[in-house]
């Protein structure tokens, strides 16, 4: 397998893994008790959502119940479910931002948001929605 | 020196393997000094020193794990890797041949040999293709069975190590007419006791006239197969299921106990030998044990333990009696067995050839 081809597979892959803890994430978000221990265990009072897929909406809805969620975030203002959750732009989020723990709603973009998000959030406030349900703290 | 792990050692299921990784970890310290280890939760590749985390990095795919571990291979000038196998791929293979470009000494562990049997292996077909090309990049690996090489590649036979000071001497019981039996696993089907427990439904309906009961302490995916069996044959006086127990607790049940019961059930699993750390346990704690495969810790059967076949037969609880009644007739079996422990079950003394092979 030459260089170009492998880097094709690995797209595969990737694609293959994001579904698949995609779908591994959700499933947890059924479980509130879960999700409780969980934000407990990352010592998570208050959050923003950074994302503007299911996984946000989802976690806007089970998490809001356990702390308290600032708002969702979405770079350009557009969200999957947008006529049911409140959501503010990136250039809101940074003028609103003090220090609150920031959790990235996207498993194949959270490389590129973390790299946006450290900008003005300090590394150790921004979390996946990976390590945070499936991570240790 | 890095040990390589991909498994999330935080998960219940995994604890056996955090101590084990931890007490293997502490040994390669005493001759190479630092010993960093990883483990993967959650897409996020971790380094832990002293079960502290130094560094972690997102990691999606396995390629991205072995990034993130080749990354740190430079940034903390590792020059030994001790890996623990995941299944072989076409990126994993890609990073062992850039260790090897790297002149890092590794060596590779392989939990269980043969695997094919075994739960879990997503894709068999691409492990089995790419495993077969380990060689090339590996010259030195680790399994606890017999095995002279492991898909080509010279192989050290390790046993499961022991930590005498956490298995705490067992009391001897006072006899009472009754012989207690005691498994402690975690209940999966390579445990067998249905084995145990069809014995003793044999021994009673055939007039067995000594009181036997059979305690299982732990939790697993037999657990109900075990009690619905127990419920089936009317045993539920005999058969006790205490759960997951540790500490003080774990160590009643132990002094509470005669005869200790390891695997029974390997040729599930196409196995015939091996070395699950629960018999070294049952050595160092004093307990004398019954076991269905051959324990390569074990190799000449000691007069503590009681082999029995590799296969489905119920127990033949007549002769598990007269184990029983061999071992206690006064005997200061429980010395001897520590002793065993000491001199051939400590990590130490397992990993000196691996530590001959790394220095």
């Amino acid at each position: 397998m030459n260089e170009t081809e492998k880097l094709i597979l690995g797209e595969y892959i990737r694609d293959y893994s994001v579904s698949d803890i995609s779908y591994k994430v959700m499933g947890k978000m059924l479980d509130e008790d879960y999700v409780e221990r969980r934000l407990k265990m990352f010592d998570i009072n208050e959050m923003y959502i950074y994302g503007g897929s299911y996984m946000a909406v989802q976690l806007y809805r089970i998490g809001g119940k356990f702390t308290v969620v600032r708002d969702i975030v979405d770079k350009s203002g557009q969200i999957v479910l947008n006529n049911l959750v409140p959501v503010i732009t990136l250039d809101e989020f940074r003028k609103k931002y003090n220090g609150e723990k920031v959790i990235i709603a996207s498993i194949r973009f959270f490389q590129e948001i973390r790299e946006e998000l450290k900008l003005f959030v300090n590394s150790n406030d921004i979390i996946g929605i990976g390590e945070l349900l499936l991570g240790i703290a | 020196m890095l040990y390589v792990n991909y498994t999330n050692l935080y998960e219940n299921c995994n604890v056996g393997i955090k101590k084990k990784i931890l007490a293997q970890c502490s040994t390669f310290m005493k001759k190479f000094g630092t010993v960093y280890y990883t483990m993967f939760a959650g897409q996020t590749m971790y380094l832990f020193y002293e079960d502290k985390i130094l560094e972690k990095e997102f990691a999606l795919t396995r390629k991205m794990c072995n990034e993130a571990i080749a990354k740190w291979i430079v940034k903390y000038h590792i020059k030994r890797l001790y890996i623990r196998y995941a299944l072989s791929d076409m990126f994993f293979l890609d990073f062992l041949e850039e260790l090897k470009k790297m002149s890092i000494k590794s060596v590779l562990e392989f939990p269980t040999i043969p695997y094919d049997g075994e739960g879990g292996i997503i894709r068999p077909i691409e492990d089995k293709y790419y495993r077969e090309q380990l060689h090339k990049y590996i010259n030195c690996c680790t399994t606890y069975a017999n095995f002279e090489t492991v898909f080509g590649i010279p192989c050290i036979t390790l046993v499961n190590g022991v930590d005498i000071e956490e298995q705490k001497k067992k009391e001897y019981r006072k006899k009472d007419g009754t012989v207690v039996l005691l498994a402690v696993a975690s209940l999966a089907k390579w445990h067998g006791y249905e084995r145990v427990i069809q014995g003793m439904k044999n021994y009673i309906s055939e007039g067995g006239e000594r009181n036997i009961i059979f305690n299982i302490a732990g939790f697993g995916g037999q657990l109900n197969y075990y009690k619905s069996i127990v419920d089936e044959y009317k045993l539920s006086e005999h058969v006790i299921f205490h759960g997951q127990l540790s500490g003080a607790e774990l160590d009643a049940v132990y002094d509470d106990s005669d005869i200790a019961v390891g695997s029974l059930g390997f040729y599930k699993i196409n196995l015939r030998s091996g070395s699950p750390i629960k018999l070294g346990e049952y050595c160092a704690r004093g307990i004398p044990f019954v076991y269905g495969y051959d324990d390569i810790s074990f190799r000449e059967p000691p007069y503590f333990s009681y082999q029995v076949s590799n296969d489905a037969t119920p127990l033949d609880m007549e002769k598990v009696l007269d184990f029983y009644d061999m071992m206690y007739d006064g005997k200061n079996f429980i010395k001897d067995m520590r002793q065993y422990a000491l001199s051939n079950l400590t990590w130490d003394a397992i990993l000196q050839p691996v530590i001959d092979y790394l220095s």
